[in-house]
């Protein structure tokens, strides 16, 4: 069954969406190894947009998350109204190597692809369809 | 989240994470782990209790790593859980920074 969520473009809404992220992992008995990688990566997506996505700190953009956790796949949707972004275009980071050239950030999209086995970017009237797949077994 | 420091025998600072390194926990910490790691040489922390690692966690260990290192000191972590050895791994910050299994064994690496 698949469960959706609302947020507001606000970091403060992070918690709100691991709370529930909680609850339906809870609900599917999903083990912690494979709760994880959907975790990491809705926290990595979600934050993205909130930081990167709308012009305005205080704007009110709107954010959906869909968790759709079938008996062999996980599914992942993020529906947002903010500017066009493709993760998928997005140059791999380069894996930090030493103190002198290691980047500070810029892993999220790294980790996105790493954690989940696949997935998918739509630009459809006017709204970002970001979705991730994961295997359930 | 929560951060606590002690001094212990060598000169060392033991910091203790508990909670989420996501957003709002890393948020909470990352002024003063920048304020240890900005004062001190030798530090390990405990990441027993840590039970999410998010890249925004990534970047307060890699800040933390520069400010050590630069100075010639040493940064270890020890006893993450499986997921943050993971990223820890995928990132590379295993590369810049000890990962220990244990109390001992990162105050060997930083000693």
């Amino acid at each position: 069954m698949s469960r959706r969520l609302e947020l507001r473009a606000e970091l403060a809404d992070i918690a709100r969406l691991n709370d529930w992220l909680k609850d339906r992992f809870d609900e599917a008995g999903l083990p912690p190894e494979r709760a994880g990688p959907v975790k990491l990566s809705l926290n990595e997506a979600v934050t993205n947009t909130i930081t990167h996505g709308y012009p305005e700190p205080e704007s009110d953009g709107e954010i959906a998350v869909e968790l759709d956790i079938g008996e062999d796949i996980i599914t992942a949707l993020v529906v947002d109204d903010a500017i066009a972004f493709n993760p998928l275009d997005v140059p791999e980071a380069r894996k930090i190597e030493s103190l002198e050239t290691a980047q500070i950030g810029g892993f999220g999209v790294k980790l996105m692809r790493e954690m989940s086995s696949g997935m998918a970017y739509e630009r459809i009237d006017g709204r970002n369809r970001l979705s991730m797949t994961f295997p359930r077994g | 989240m929560k951060i606590a420091q002690e001094d212990i025998d060598g000169g060392i600072v033991k910091v203790t994470l508990v909670g989420s390194l996501d957003v709002e926990g890393s948020g909470v910490v990352d002024m003063p782990f920048s304020v240890i790691s900005g004062t001190n040489d030798k530090v390990i922390v405990d990441f027993t209790d840590v039970d999410f690692l998010a890249s925004i966690g990534i970047r307060v260990l890699v800040k933390a790593a520069k400010a050590v290192g630069n100075r010639g000191g040493r940064l270890a972590v020890y006893n993450p859980n499986e997921a943050a050895r993971s990223v820890m791994a995928s990132t590379g910050v295993d590369t810049i920074i000890f990962v220990t299994d244990d109390e001992a064994a990162a105050i060997a690496a930083v000693s």
